[in-house]
């Protein structure tokens, strides 16, 4: 991996913990936003607002259904930029 | 006729009743109360592409603007360059309604009275302005124009000063999407218990970049169409204008012989202590419940309701399911003109207040327009696209708000003697 | 005219998040000391030039209320949620359901209008803005977050009147006790100071002949139904609240208005009122108030509360200022139980009022 793809990393994992409220070892790659973090879908919709802004890209509404663990997010926001 | 001098047969401690005997509209779908009942009759849509900001950078730009509208027809006495934008629309408004009620501004200067109007966000037409002007010019080149009208107050305030009414309070009621159903409530209050001779209440705003990005950016603008209750419903289109009504005691009006277009027979307000933005369903059924207690009617005799309905999948599930609550199975017809006039923000349950009481006064039901496929989520009959002929004595109007404000106002048909 | 009479009802405590401080204490100290709280003009940096301000020391919102609940609450909710805070810790309040919020604003926060607003125009994509800023930069979002804080499930209401603002909460809420809508209302007005309000007030002022020290802060009253028994505790009852409306010509009319009628409707003469607390201060620019309180109260010396030289313009809450610096004061000055006081307001865009209230 990449300086600049640890770095990607680091930063989509820290914005996800602020939203949710939580520290970086509470949140796993599959752990889930709102089954086991009770995200509601509102945060769900900050944290693609936040990584669009953070980014520069933009992700379809619809993607939201993937977006469901910082796996999932990885994947739509990766996808949306091109990574 | 005056509306102070002729009290004589009431005895003190004595509840009025209140009535309401004129509108003023400003909407997308017509201006004055004649045209807009024509609209809602019609089920006229005031969608058009966007041209108060600019909106380059979002995918669609759907809105519901008001146009046509010419601020010097109605706003005499003020300078109409120091007004904002969503001040002209309730300063206009006003005048309309007081004209509409027949009465005289001499009459009215001798009264006393209460204004007050509810809104979304005030200025924040001018507020874009504002900020404009600052990204070129830095916080010293900022527009004192701007910042001298940006205040909330001044759509109240205005108001007074426009139709040189002293001896009135001027509130502006900032709580956003319920807030002409606030102002109502307020003035209903006011003028029940005789504090007031008159009200004048309602609800005004302007289109706003700050609101259409805030909506859009939560997922909740429709690319085209407002489609309550529908399966295929996408989100609100952003509206504007304004409604204001008179409110006064039945008594007065009877005296000046004054059309009375309803009564006022009560509201509720409470607040779901909750969540910010999600509406909650069982705090949403209380509300209802409040206001029908307030009034001093049954579940069953409501014949119509008009939904706060604003065409997002959250609310319109949540009130339904709030409205089943209260009113079981048989629940009462339930519309939404947000169908038409998209979500006008502060405006919004003044300008459907307005269309409940022309739809008691003229006898019909206003449609849900864009309706395809009623949800199976939200069961209940909302009148797809066509007006309906109906006789109507007690009509429902739900205003529910972020910041878990709620505010329902039931309104009934005049009968004399009831 | 048949006007349905009202039992005044009950200020049975109040809170104050000051210039002085956070709480009651701390302001009444202030107060008391006459600690100087304002800056030196220009020294503060985001405020324009020559304005001198009077901000609540050690005010972070995280801080304040904790974590939790607190990420992209703003300043202006920030100082109502605390004096909200320390209304509940009053005693036996009503149930939720049965207790209201009424706060008064002059347009929320500004600097959080200011800056979604601005988010939505210098970024690649206009909707680049925080989520969860855009609650706050709706005028009623510090109203709703007391509520949900502290499960205050009663009528949530937002009032804007400029200066006269804490007036018209105290009017709405008066109304609502009476309606029976509420059995207890938290009212007053939050403003708080930021860049943006101090830059909007300075080049507003810049129109109308100058901008005052601004100051910040919360009062809220806890305002409850009038009691079976009247004798039942508080701090003091509110017997009237009048408003007037004018035009550019006509301040000084629309004062001498309210406060006379205020006193007709308390049904007392001027002797019996023991203080006067104007909005704006005896020193300037704009003394029209005090002014009129000369005229009113010609050769009877009430004890007079200048807030505004005290802690600058509170904006919404000054009037609120007013009536906590009314209640302080009684607690140190011996025989005013029964006297009255008079709280004025005279807002530039046309509000006027005059609540009066009578000591316990």
């Amino acid at each position: 991996m990449s300086t600049i793809d640890e770095q990607r990393d680091v930063k989509l994992k820290e914005i996800i913990c602020e939203i949710l409220e939580l520290e970086e070892d509470e949140v796993t790659e599959t752990s889930l936003f709102n089954e086991d973090h009770g995200a509601d879908s509102l945060r769900a919709i900050e944290i693609l607002a936040s990584l669009e802004k953070e980014f520069g890209v933009v992700i379809d509404q619809s993607e939201m259904a993937r977006m469901v663990n910082v796996k999932g997010v990885r994947e739509v926001v990766g996808e949306a930029a091109g990574w | 006729m005056s509306l102070t001098g002729l009290h004589g047969t009431e005895t003190p401690n004595e509840l009025h009743r209140v009535v309401l005997t004129g509108f003023g509209v400003i909407s997308s779908i017509g201006i004055g109360a004649a045209s807009f009942a024509d609209g809602l009759r019609h089920g006229r849509s005031g969608a058009r592409p966007i041209s108060a900001f600019d909106t380059t950078g979002f995918a669609h730009a759907i809105g519901c603007e008001v146009v046509g509208f010419d601020p010097a027809q109605w706003v005499h006495n003020m300078p109409v360059e120091r007004l904002g934008r969503a001040s002209q629309f309730s300063t206009a408004a006003a005048r309309m309604a007081v004209e509409d009620a027949g009465l005289p501004l001499d009459e009215l200067r001798a009264a006393r009275g209460l204004i007050s109007v509810g809104t979304t966000d005030g200025e924040s037409f001018d507020l874009e302005r504002l900020v404009q002007s600052e990204i070129e010019g830095g916080s010293a080149g900022i527009d004192p124009r701007h910042a001298r009208r940006v205040r909330a107050g001044r759509l109240s305030a205005s108001v007074a000063q426009e139709l040189r009414l002293v001896d009135v309070e001027a509130v502006t009621l900032s709580t956003a999407c319920a807030a002409g159903n606030y102002a109502i409530g307020y003035g209903f209050d006011a003028v029940r218990t005789g504090e007031v001779d008159f009200a004048l209440c309602g609800g005004a705003d302007a289109m706003s970049r700050k609101t259409f990005a805030g909506f859009y950016r939560l997922g909740t603008i429709a690319p085209e169409v407002c489609q309550p209750f529908d399966r295929g419903r996408k989100g609100i289109l952003t509206g504007e204008g304004s409604g204001m009504l008179m409110l006064e005691r039945l008594s007065s009006a009877q005296a000046r012989g004054a059309r009375i277009y309803a009564e006022v027979l009560g509201y509720g307000l409470n607040c779901d202590a909750y969540h910010q933005v999600a509406p909650n369903e069982e705090s949403v059924a209380r509300c209802m419940a409040l206001a029908l207690e307030n009034a001093g009617v049954k579940p069953g005799q409501v014949d119509l309701i008009s939904a706060h309905g604003t065409g997002t999948k959250a609310n319109d599930v949540t009130e339904s399911h709030a409205i089943r609550r209260v009113f079981g199975d048989e629940a009462p017809r339930t519309i939404s003109m947000k169908s038409m006039l998209g979500h006008t923000m502060g405006a919004a349950s003044a300008l459907s207040a307005i269309g409940c009481a022309l739809a008691i006064d003229q006898g019909f039901i206003p449609p849900t327009i864009n309706h395809v496929e009623t949800d199976p989520q939200c069961p209940i009959d909302c009148v797809p696209n066509e007006a309906v002929e109906a006789d109507l004595r007690v009509v429902q109007n739900n205003g529910l708000a972020f910041g878990g404000n709620n505010a329902v106002v039931v309104l009934g048909k005049y009968q004399p003697g009831s | 005219m048949t006007t349905v009479s009202v039992p005044a009802p009950v200020i049975s405590a109040w809170s104050a998040v000051s210039p002085f401080g956070i709480g009651v204490d701390d302001f009444a100290e202030g107060l008391r000391s006459g600690r100087p709280v304002l800056t030196a003009p220009a020294s503060v940096e985001g405020v324009p030039p020559g304005l001198s301000v009077g901000m609540v020391p050690d005010f972070a919102v995280r801080e304040v209320l904790g974590r939790s609940g607190t990420r992209g609450m703003d300043r202006l909710t920030g100082l109502a949620v605390v004096a909200a805070g320390h209304l509940t810790e009053t005693g036996d309040l009503p149930p939720g359901e049965r207790v209201g919020v009424v706060l008064g604003t002059t347009t929320g926060s500004q600097q959080s209008m200011s800056d979604i607003t601005r988010d939505t125009l210098i970024h690649d994509k206009p909707f680049y803005i925080e989520t969860a800023h855009i609650p706050n930069a709706i005028m009623n979002s510090s109203a709703g977050q007391c509520a949900m804080r502290y499960g205050l499930k009663g009528p949530n209401a937002t009032v804007a009147a400029g200066r006269a603002s804490t007036l018209s909460a105290l009017m709405y809420a008066r109304r609502l006790l009476a309606a029976g809508r509420a059995r207890t209302v938290f009212c007053g007005a939050a403003e708080e100071l930021s860049s943006a309000r101090a830059w909007w007030e300075w080049h507003a002022g810049s129109l109308t002949g100058g901008t005052p020290p601004l100051g910040e802060g919360c009062v809220l009253l806890r305002l409850d139904a009038a009691p079976d028994e009247p004798s039942r505790g508080g701090l003091a009852r509110l017997v009237a609240v009048e408003f007037a409306t004018h035009g550019a010509e006509s301040p000084a009319q629309s004062v001498e208005y309210c406060v006379r009628r205020a006193l007709d409707r308390a049904g007392i003469m001027p002797e019996a009122v023991w203080a006067v607390a104007a909005g704006t201060s005896a020193e300037g620019p704009d003394t029209t108030e005090w002014d009129v309180l000369a005229k009113i109260f010609a050769g009877l010396q009430p004890y007079h509360v200048d807030c505004l030289a005290t802690v600058g313009d509170t904006g919404a809450a000054s009037a609120g200022f007013q009536l906590a610096a009314v209640l302080a004061s009684a607690t140190w000055t011996p025989g005013v139980a029964g006297r009255y006081a008079a709280i004025t307001a005279l807002d530039g865009d046309g509000s006027a009022g005059c609540a009066v209230v009578q000591l316990c």
